[in-house]
């Protein structure tokens, strides 16, 4: 009677502590399962929105932009200081280019007259479109529109304050 | 020996030169690499909207608006453009004249024109030599015809209004050639 007693009290005590340790360790087990995957979620999913879709949606159309026309500006700022007024002067098919300061210039004429000098060649422009025969290369400019256009058809202020970079493209190519 | 001194100035701008060229590559490279953003971000003040944007749960919602603000700077910036050149042609009278094929294009002063024959006249001495039989604009058997975009941004026939008119309304010109002129713009 007494084994009998002592069993069933120990049968009681093992059942009673069993439970409690088991849930105990199921709330736990389920606890850390659902951080451990809300924080792998949430990570995984930052980098990928990050690395997959905004980062290269958004950030190359706007910041790519941005940063090269701050760089230009910032170039041309560096350039053009109060009284003078450089701009780049490239020629079809030849590698090197240069820069000359329009603010020094008097006109049209002494533009062509400095760019046939400096590039060793015989330029057209507008007001003697009628010997393009005998000239090779014609003086283009690009102007704040991104337009290519003959120089000398405005006046010299007017063209001024148009005119971003020169080019001396071949007269035979557009005539 | 400037490189084995690292408090030397020019080992410091050389310094500067090779993050300018970092930050270049980087902007080139930055589709492949997903690693960036995250230590790109912080540094430059520009990429911070973005990244605290796309940091957020509802990220695609500030995309959206991200990029519809985009658009609307981008409208900004051409209707700027535009009412320049506007008043540009308002001060001088000059207006852009392109020709289809021709990579350079010309201007001339409408206001110095008192009809369209002698506007004509000066759109055959800039153009004329590019066609065997000469431009010949507004005549029957011209291949060629004249169009200009007015102040609303339509282009239109040349011609079809009274000469005051079109020189009120006249913001560019395009020598077109007659088949193409069918084709909408």
């Amino acid at each position: 009677m007494g084994r009998g007693r002592s069993s069933s009290s120990s049968s009681i005590e093992s059942s009673s502590k069993s439970n409690p340790f088991g849930a105990s360790s199921s709330t736990r087990n389920l606890s850390t399962d659902l951080r451990l995957g809300l924080s792998f979620g949430t990570s995984s999913g930052t980098q990928y929105f990050n690395g997959g879709y905004g980062y290269s949606v958004a950030a190359p159309a706007v910041e790519d932009a941005e940063y090269v026309a701050a760089v230009e500006e910032e170039e041309e700022n560096e350039c053009n200081s109060v009284g003078s007024f450089y701009v780049k002067v490239n020629m079809e098919g030849v590698p090197i280019g240069r820069k000359i300061d329009l603010m020094s210039l008097n006109g049209y004429r002494d533009l062509i007259r400095t760019l046939d000098f400096m590039f060793n060649a015989s330029i057209l422009w507008a007001e003697e479109e009628d010997m393009c025969n005998e000239k090779s290369h014609v003086l283009t400019y690009a102007d704040k529109e991104g337009d290519w256009m003959m120089v000398g058809d405005v006046p010299w202020e007017m063209f001024l304050s148009t005119v971003r970079r020169l080019k001396i493209s071949r007269a035979n190519y557009h005539y | 020996m400037y490189c084995s001194d690292p408090p030397h100035p020019l080992h410091l701008v050389a310094s500067d030169k090779q993050q300018k060229d970092h930050k270049l590559i980087l902007s080139w490279k930055k589709p492949t690499m997903d690693s960036d953003p995250l230590g790109v971000f912080p540094n430059s003040p520009k990429y911070h909207p973005y990244y605290s944007q796309t940091t957020e749960f509802g990220g695609v919602i500030d995309l959206g608006l991200s990029l519809r603000t985009i658009q609307h700077e981008i409208y900004h910036s051409s209707g700027q453009r535009y009412c320049s050149n506007e008043g540009y042609r308002r001060k001088w009278g000059y207006v852009k004249v392109t020709m289809d094929g021709l990579v350079v294009g010309r201007k001339v002063c409408v206001l110095d024109h008192g009809s369209y024959s002698t506007l004509a006249h000066q759109l055959e001495d800039m153009f004329g030599m590019q066609s065997v039989s000469g431009l010949r604009l507004f005549q029957m058997e011209s291949e060629f015809c004249l169009v200009y975009r007015d102040e609303e941004g339509l282009w239109r026939n040349a011609g079809d209004v009274p000469w005051n008119e079109f020189i009120e309304s006249v913001e560019r010109l395009r020598i077109t050639r007659r088949n193409d002129a069918v084709l909408p713009f």
